[in-house]
């Protein structure tokens, strides 16, 4: 089966596979040095038990999806999108709670769109003219809710005076963008923009969260929009950014698959 | 133009989805720890516990790392070291979220290991008047291989 054959749930499957797999082969150098220090720069802490500082456990639990992302990608079948929805969904959760690896956002976003291929795997290929119905809107609760976790935590007098972007991105950062506005702009006026900037996100964040109650086209089309521009602040956020445009997609062809007469059968 | 939330209600209404009631409740019951943040100081101090990786058992941090925080909180940090040697005496400012990983990030090690030790991290979090702050001692670990990191009073 190609992908254009696919029925509209395999596709929409597809879709947000596909991103969380880019994101996993683009990262695999960055985990490879992970590992190796992990392994090498042990960390005896009062938190972790010794099984969540376990080199091997998080080689495992990010390496093992590749095993089922692309056989999934090349050639999916009803049992292979299940299986890969359960590990895609372990994997993540072991990472999120792992020693070296819990802090990152990717795996946050990841486990969330894990249980979303889950329920795509489970009852949206058993029922897939309900699922072009109820689909869209898990989409869209996933992204309003990756964003109001967001939001919340910065709504605060600093974010709003810009200081801790200033500090974290404007002032230190080595990504281009931050370079060369530190080239070209005034450190006044460079103080300026970073409070515009965090201004901005902290308003953009809130109204994404409202983002469940809109249409499905303008909800996917917005999520796009805002995830290349999260990219372009800083190129290491792809690893969230992708997901989300993954999960984006899969809403979208969930609800356009709707309008249609037939909606078949994986 | 049919809006998905009035379509996900139709749909659920004919012939409930178990499983997209299940995600969707999840979404909520964690919502409801987020808005309760600004609300309930109880709430953000053990948010920003969370973060500092003090006073949660593991049970329950494990069980709310699903929550998403991007960059939440006005967190900062500063790091004391013993004078001497190639590195400064103290380093600090704003954190994104997750305190800890200035420690336990790949590239933080490195540079805890390749400076004199002991050194102690002192974390600050702030969220709406509600403040919380931790300080770790940082030591060569045993045989000088890798960090052995102890919650401290204060520097």
């Amino acid at each position: 089966m190609t992908w254009k054959d696919a029925p509209p749930v395999t596709r929409a499957f597809l879709a947000l596979t596909a991103s969380i797999c880019a994101v996993r082969i683009l990262l695999i150098w960055q985990y490879l040095v992970i590992i190796v220090i992990q392994a090498h720069v042990p960390l005896r802490d009062h938190f972790f038990p010794w099984v969540l500082r376990e080199p091997s456990l998080l080689a495992g639990a990010y390496f093992a999806p590749l095993c089922t992302e692309l056989p999934v990608l090349l050639r999916p079948s009803e049992r292979r999108m299940r299986r890969h929805a359960i590990m895609v969904t372990l994997s993540a959760a072991i990472l999120l709670v792992h020693q070296a690896s819990y802090f990152f956002a990717t795996w946050v976003v990841v486990f969330w769109a894990g249980l979303f291929l889950m329920w795509m795997a489970g009852s949206a290929l058993d029922a897939p003219r309900h699922a072009c119905k109820t689909g869209p809107l898990l989409a869209q609760a996933l992204i309003s809710f990756w964003f109001l976790g967001g939001a919340v935590g910065k709504w605060t007098a600093a974010y709003w005076a810009g200081e801790p972007f200033y500090d974290m991105f404007f002032a230190h950062h080595h990504y281009l963008v931050y370079a060369l506005l530190r080239l070209w702009v005034e450190p006044g006026t460079l103080r300026v923009v970073a409070t515009w900037f965090s201004r901005s996100v902290v308003v953009v964040e809130t109204a994404m969260a409202f983002l469940v109650f809109l249409p499905a086209r303008t909800a996917s089309a917005i999520t796009v929009i805002v995830a290349l521009g999260m990219w372009l602040c800083s190129w290491d956020l792809f690893e969230v950014a992708w997901p989300m445009i993954g999960t984006a997609l899969a809403g979208r062809i969930l609800s356009a698959a709707d309008t249609l007469p037939s909606t078949r059968r994986a | 133009m049919t809006l998905p939330i009035l379509d996900f209600i139709e749909a659920n209404a004919q012939k409930p989805d178990r499983a997209a009631l299940f995600l969707l409740s999840a979404m909520l019951f964690f919502s409801c720890f987020i808005l309760l943040l600004p609300l309930s100081a109880t709430v953000r101090r053990a948010g920003l516990q969370r973060f500092q990786l003090a006073r949660w058992p593991l049970a329950a941090w494990i069980a709310f790392q699903p929550l998403p925080s991007m960059y939440n909180f006005e967190n900062r940090w500063e790091v004391i070291r013993p004078p001497g040697g190639p590195c400064s005496e103290q380093v600090g400012g704003f954190v994104n979220h997750h305190v800890y990983n200035r420690i336990a990030l790949f590239n933080g090690r490195i540079r805890f290991v390749q400076c004199p030790l002991p050194a102690w991290v002192h974390f600050r979090s702030t969220y709406m008047g509600t403040t919380v702050e931790t300080t770790y001692r940082l030591d060569s670990g045993p045989d000088q291989h890798g960090l052995t990191v102890t919650p401290v009073a204060g520097p």
